[in-house]
């Protein structure tokens, strides 16, 4: 199979899990961002209360040694409070006085006696107002918590508290829960990707064996054997392989219709042929037989004889003619390939019973060269059946015409009548026979072969009117093709 | 310097004569204990000057004296030397363990009864200490720094450092850019350690001992200069309480602490060899040095 950039066309075997596989990743994208973003709060509540519980208790210490100015005592009580306070895991504290000069800090080396804060410790509160007293910061990237704490006393203040916390932990946690979210995520798709590309391929099954069916039927390799007992009859399939059955029993029964209407209609033309045969041979037959008892007669007048014998011989003239047009146009010429003036001239002859018989008047006009390059066996056959078709069509009396000419490079046959239209159906079957199909019954198929004909011969044919106030069919076809 | 070792003979110290004194004074312990619980207790005063963060050195102190005196024994403690000095001159407290240094301020009311003798001698030293990382050699190269003094009251941790600035001719006032108290020499060596100080001034006892049970602590230290030797912090009473009764008998279980069994503990976690009478003349040169620079101080 070849594969499309277009997902419209791929195969519903890749589309129903790709769906599932998105639609997954989206269920657990959202899933994770609310338990993470759920646990984010959570922890940075837990860290705020664990904050304040710490920050309460040290500033409750160092406030005296803080107005005081005790670096020592301030280095003491955040030097113990990092062992007492040991859940919060401070990496530094630092108390600052007004005028951002640090009284002492946890880690002097960091933070000097008497240096000056450090922009970066003040800079995350600068718009943090007294109203909002404790405050966090966190930064991610470097996992950790800055919080911040005005120290006041009566109504004053005396210093600041900043505090630096290790929250790598919780970082460290969120990150576990991401991982185990998406790996938990990434398994349940694969899982749900697999079990959907396993009932998909087995619920398209059936359609690949329809197709499989179909491609076989259209080939003409006509399996008698009814695929609907393959699948359980309750199910759709099961409906659909019924009326795939029904379907591959219509088109033969159509096809057996088709043929044996074929072979009617060859009995048809066979026995017309045979009868205006017998009539043409009948014709002269009888004048013969006179002519015959005219030379019993009178068979010792030598005028009378070679009158009779010439007569005679035009008999038997026109018999061989008969027979010869007949041979020629269902057996074929010296040369299938080529149309000879004379093959087409021959045509009058297999009519001349019909026009005798009903009194028609054939306007003939063949300007044909010697030779055209096209299946004159075909051509000759479409245009007999065109100017019998014309013949039976037209009252008694009336006239026919037939003109075949070369025009443009195509050779052009048009047939006239008086009669009163090809009717709609029958002029289908003429001009698409594919899209029409194999004809009704009742329609014959006189029109239906000379369309398949004309299809073969990549000729065409148009339907109209004519002077003569009937219908006219012309048709053309390539000259010097296959 | 005076060799004080012969004070005490060593060749008294005999296994069951200790026995049997430990024997005698468990009966008569609960003989007395009704008696001892019912008088005023003795009240003896406790300073920094040894390593009094050890909760378990302060009971076992107590528990020796009271059995010692026959009478209940209340420590008492106090954040500076000052204050104990101060219930010492007051008769706040019967006896106390003060620091050199306030011993000569207040020599004429004061009296040493027992002196502490560590590696043998009555002597300690004052160590001036830097931070690990501090490249100074000399006291002149910590100018402009944090300095770290145990106590205003106390000898090692401060007199002796402001005698050497005076002797160096700089101004203690302005040497350092910043001076804090910790009120104890083991916290002196916790503010150098950490860095809050660039230097300090601490007991080189202190020191030594805390090199001992708290290597960690004193890893973060480096010694630059030890002074000559100097009186040991005495264990002293009012000049007018000399000879009371309980005050003598204090004296006399401090001078045979190293007999019993309880006391040669308490000896050994305070690294002591034991304690002999008081001699004023060994606080002479710690006199000198205050001589030399009271008017600054």
């Amino acid at each position: 199979m070849r594969f499309s950039l277009s997902p419209a066309t791929w195969p519903m075997i890749i589309k129903a899990p790709l769906m599932v596989a998105v639609l997954m990743s989206l269920l657990s994208s959202i899933v994770s961002y609310l338990i993470l973003d759920r646990m984010a709060a959570a922890q940075e509540k837990a860290l705020a209360q664990l904050t304040e519980a710490y920050l309460d208790g040290v500033s409750t210490t160092l406030m005296p040694h803080v107005i005081r100015k005790d670096s020592w005592e301030v280095f003491d009580t955040l030097d113990r409070a990092r062992q007492h306070y040991a859940a919060v895991k401070a990496v530094f504290t630092v108390v600052s006085l007004p005028g951002d000069e640090v009284l002492a800090s946890s880690n002097p080396t960091l933070f000097p006696v008497r240096s000056e804060l450090p922009w970066e410790l003040r800079e995350p509160f600068v718009e943090g107002h007294l109203m909002f007293p404790d405050r966090i910061h966190i930064n991610e990237e470097k996992g950790v918590a800055l919080v911040w704490r005005p120290l006041m006393e009566a109504e004053q203040q005396v210093g600041d508290l900043f505090a630096e916390l290790d929250i790598s932990h919780l970082l460290a946690e969120r990150r576990e829960v991401l991982f185990t979210l998406l790996s938990g995520a990434f398994l349940l798709t694969l899982t749900f990707v697999l079990i959907g590309y396993v009932a998909v391929r087995w619920m398209v099954r059936p359609i690949g064996l329809l197709s499989h069916f179909v491609e076989s039927v259209r080939h003409g390799h006509d399996d008698p054997f009814p695929v609907s007992e393959l699948m359980d009859p309750r199910t759709e399939f099961g409906l659909l392989f019924k009326r795939f059955d029904a379907m591959k029993d219509a088109i033969r029964e159509r096809e057996e219709l088709a043929t044996r209407l074929a072979e009617e209609e060859k009995l048809a033309l066979i026995g017309k042929l045979a009868s205006s045969m017998a009539h043409e041979v009948n014709n002269p037959l009888g004048g013969m037989r006179n002519v015959i008892d005219t030379i019993r007669k009178h068979g010792n007048d030598e005028a009378t004889r070679a009158r009779s014998l010439d007569l005679l011989d035009r008999g038997l003239e026109g018999i061989a003619n008969v027979t010869r047009a007949t041979l020629v146009t269902y057996k074929g010429g010296a040369d299938p390939a080529k149309l000879a003036f004379r093959d087409m001239e021959d045509i009058q002859l297999l009519v001349q019973h019909i026009v005798k018989r009903r009194h028609l008047k054939l306007l003939w006009l063949n300007t044909l060269p010697q030779e055209t390059m096209v299946d004159g066996t075909s051509v000759r056959q479409i245009a007999l059946n065109l100017l019998l078709n014309a013949c039976e069509a037209t009252p008694e009396g009336g006239e026919v015409g037939l003109e075949a000419r070369i025009e443009g490079g195509s050779l052009v046959i048009v047939v006239r009548d008086q009669g009163v239209g090809i009717p709609e159906d029958v002029a289908k079957q003429l001009i698409s026979p594919f899209i029409s199909g194999v004809p009704e019954v009742s329609l014959g198929l006189g029109a239906w072969t000379v369309g398949m004909l004309t299809k073969r011969l990549e000729g065409r044919i148009e339907v109209g009117t004519n002077e003569l106030k009937g219908t006219r069919v012309t048709a053309y076809f390539p000259v010097g093709g296959r | 310097m005076t060799k004080v070792q012969g004070l005490y003979p060593k060749s008294a110290f005999r296994r069951r004569e200790v026995l049997v004194g430990a024997a005698a004074f468990g009966a008569c312990s609960l003989l007395g204990a009704g008696n001892a619980l019912a008088r005023e207790p003795f009240m003896f005063g406790l300073t920094p000057v040894f390593l009094d963060s050890d909760l378990e050195i302060m009971s076992e102190i107590t528990e020796y004296f009271t059995r010692k005196l026959d009478q209940p024994v209340s420590p008492v403690k106090r954040r500076t030397y000052q204050e104990i000095t101060s219930m010492l001159l007051s008769g706040g407290v019967q006896a106390a363990w003060i620091c050199g240094f306030p011993y000569v301020r207040y020599r004429e009311r004061l009296s040493v009864l027992a002196m502490p003798l560590y590696k043998g001698v009555p002597l300690y030293e004052s160590y001036l200490i830097v931070n690990k990382d501090n490249p100074a050699q000399s006291l002149d190269e910590l100018s402009g720094g944090v300095h770290a003094f145990s106590d205003p009251n106390s000898n090692s941790g401060y007199l002796v450092t402001m005698h050497l600035l005076a002797e160096h001719k700089r101004n203690p006032r302005s040497f350092f850019s910043e001076t804090i108290f910790t009120y104890s020499h083991r916290n002196v060596i916790r503010a150098v350690s950490s860095g809050l100080a660039q230097s300090g001034s601490v007991d080189g006892y202190v020191w030594d001992v805390v090199a001992e049970s708290e290597p960690e602590l004193v890893t973060g230290t480096r010694v630059i200069r030890r002074s000559e030797p100097l009186g040991f912090p005495p264990i002293a009473c009012n000049v007018d309480n000399r000879n009371d009764k309980s005050v003598v008998k204090m004296a006399e279980a401090l001078f045979k602490m190293h007999e019993d069994p309880l006391g040669q503990r308490i000896l050994q976690t305070l690294h002591l060899d034991g304690f002999v009478p008081g001699d004023p003349s060994n606080y002479d040169a710690i006199a000198r040095k205050f001589n030399a620079v009271k008017d600054i101080l």
